[in-house]
């Protein structure tokens, strides 16, 4: 538990997770703000929610600093300095320091999407208010849950690769207007079990793609994808170098 | 200069960060196009052109790695004690990333035209010659401006990790996001930007004019603070 608050207050202190946090409730409420001002109602029953799967990109780069920032502080002084000796030293268990960051960035998630679909929905609810039906409230769940295991998914690829380059370039690319594994979905069918693919289902009802898959079996593939790479995240770090 | 621009040059190619990505965008590049083949494009040089609006992401981090590089280890102490005149060595830099960035740019439009060729095959809208050579110059010119835009922000904020992500999130999120709902996203740079490669886009020159302007706006003012800052 103190662990915890431990990598909580970390967190915390990192000018990225701020800055994260700012885009991943801003971008979505911002975006939907104008569209909703427009008039603009070619998203149908997924106004707002649309919006809320680009901001979802706080919780890529919440997930990549949780676990880049103890490898590479930037800095004028730090001449490359790495935490992660400190915090070795501090919970020695490896084990429990990784639950620790892992619960911690649970938390942050959970906190950031519920407040990002709170604003956006309360944006489109106001200013589009006959498209957004009561139904509509039992699907925030999805989207809490998937910016939790998206935030995860970018935890557990930057502990392998102890650099936040190549997951932020990857993950953020995909959260582009027309994503990558959308494309793959041209070339074959199975790349509809893409992590971002199965867990948009949670929340998105409109999705031009191939294999139908149900939010709760759509949120499972992806919960399954973040377990795997977690564990491997684990496994490599428990056996490695810090 | 040509001493410093030969330095920089050296300093950037001994950097496995800048071939990882020249060889990442190009792999990817091709990858796409494939994937634009397959989702139903005719159109040789649209389909082939497709794939940059993705590539501009390695060329994104081509420019943020070239500058942050010198400050992650404290490497820009050795190489201002070497060329103590900052505005000539922050110049040469930026020479030396467009040395590096032009033929890598080139290398990735073409992979994409090239495999966009073989993959739409005998069905496809073959380009005209004029029509290519200008598309796939503009798509080339683009992607070096983007570095070269990506290297004068990061020398302002000198952290890779911040400008990567914000210049991404930029790119990839809010641009487009703007681009159909806002009239001003005209003058970003990644919608003006557009017009450059998009070959049936209108207002190329407009496009590359308010390209070159951010460009050299930000260079002015990444010149500046490098010139006034303790390193």
């Amino acid at each position: 538990m103190r662990a915890c608050r431990g990598e909580l207050s970390k967190l915390a202190s990192l000018p990225s997770v701020w800055v994260s946090c700012l885009v991943g409730v801003a971008v979505p409420a911002v975006v939907a703000f104008i569209s909703a001002s427009t008039g603009d109602t070619k998203a149908g029953a997924d106004a707002g929610f649309q919006e809320l799967a680009f901001g979802v990109v706080g919780a890529v780069v919440l997930g990549v600093v949780a676990a880049s920032s103890e490898y590479s502080t930037e800095g004028e002084a730090s001449g490359g300095g790495r935490q992660i000796t400190t915090s070795l030293t501090v919970v020695p268990s490896r084990t429990r320091f990784l639950l620790a960051k892992v619960a911690a960035v649970i938390t942050t998630a959970t906190v950031l999407a519920v407040a990002a679909a709170a604003i956006t929905l309360t944006f489109v609810q106001v200013l589009l208010g006959d498209h957004v039906q009561a139904s509509d409230v039992s699907r925030v769940p999805g989207v809490v849950v998937y910016w939790v295991l998206t935030a995860l998914l970018a935890f557990g690829i930057t502990l392998l690769t102890r650099n936040g380059i190549v997951p932020l370039a990857v993950l953020i690319l995909n959260t582009s207007v027309v994503t990558v594994t959308f494309l793959l979905t041209k070339i074959t069918t199975l790349a509809v079990y893409f992590p971002d693919m199965a867990g948009l289902r949670m929340f998105i009802i409109e999705m031009d793609l191939p294999v139908h898959l149900s939010p709760v079996a759509g949120g499972a593939v992806m919960a399954a994808w973040v377990v795997v790479l977690l564990a491997a995240g684990v496994a490599v770090f428990r056996r490695r170098d810090a | 200069m040509r001493r410093w621009i030969g330095a920089e040059t050296a300093k950037l190619w001994s950097l496995p960060a800048s071939h990882l990505t020249a060889l990442g965008t190009v792999v990817a590049s091709a990858v796409l196009a494939i994937a634009f083949g397959a989702a139903g494009g005719t159109g040789v040089l649209d389909v082939g052109l497709a794939p940059v609006a993705y590539g501009q992401a390695g060329f994104v981090v081509l420019g943020v790695v070239a500058v942050t590089s010198e400050y992650s280890g404290g490497q820009i102490r050795t190489t201002l004690a070497a060329m103590p005149r900052r505005i000539t060595q922050h110049l040469a830099k930026l020479v030396s990333l467009a040395l590096f960035a032009v033929p890598a740019a080139v290398v990735t439009v073409v992979a994409g035209v090239v495999v966009a060729g073989v993959v739409v095959g005998d069905e496809g809208v073959l380009p005209q010659f004029a029509e290519a050579l200008r598309a796939v110059s503009g798509a080339a010119a683009y992607l070096t401006l983007t570095a070269l835009l990506s290297a004068a922000i990061a020398t302002v904020i000198r952290r890779t990790v911040p400008v990567v992500a914000g210049l991404l999130v930029h790119y990839f999120v809010i641009g487009p996001l703007l681009r159909d709902r806002a009239g001003f996203a005209a003058y970003l740079p990644d919608t003006a930007g557009h017009s450059m490669w998009l070959h049936n886009g209108t207002g190329a020159l407009t496009g590359s004019a308010v390209v070159i302007a951010w460009v050299v706006l930000a260079v002015a003012v990444s010149t500046t603070t490098f010139r006034r800052r303790d390193a």
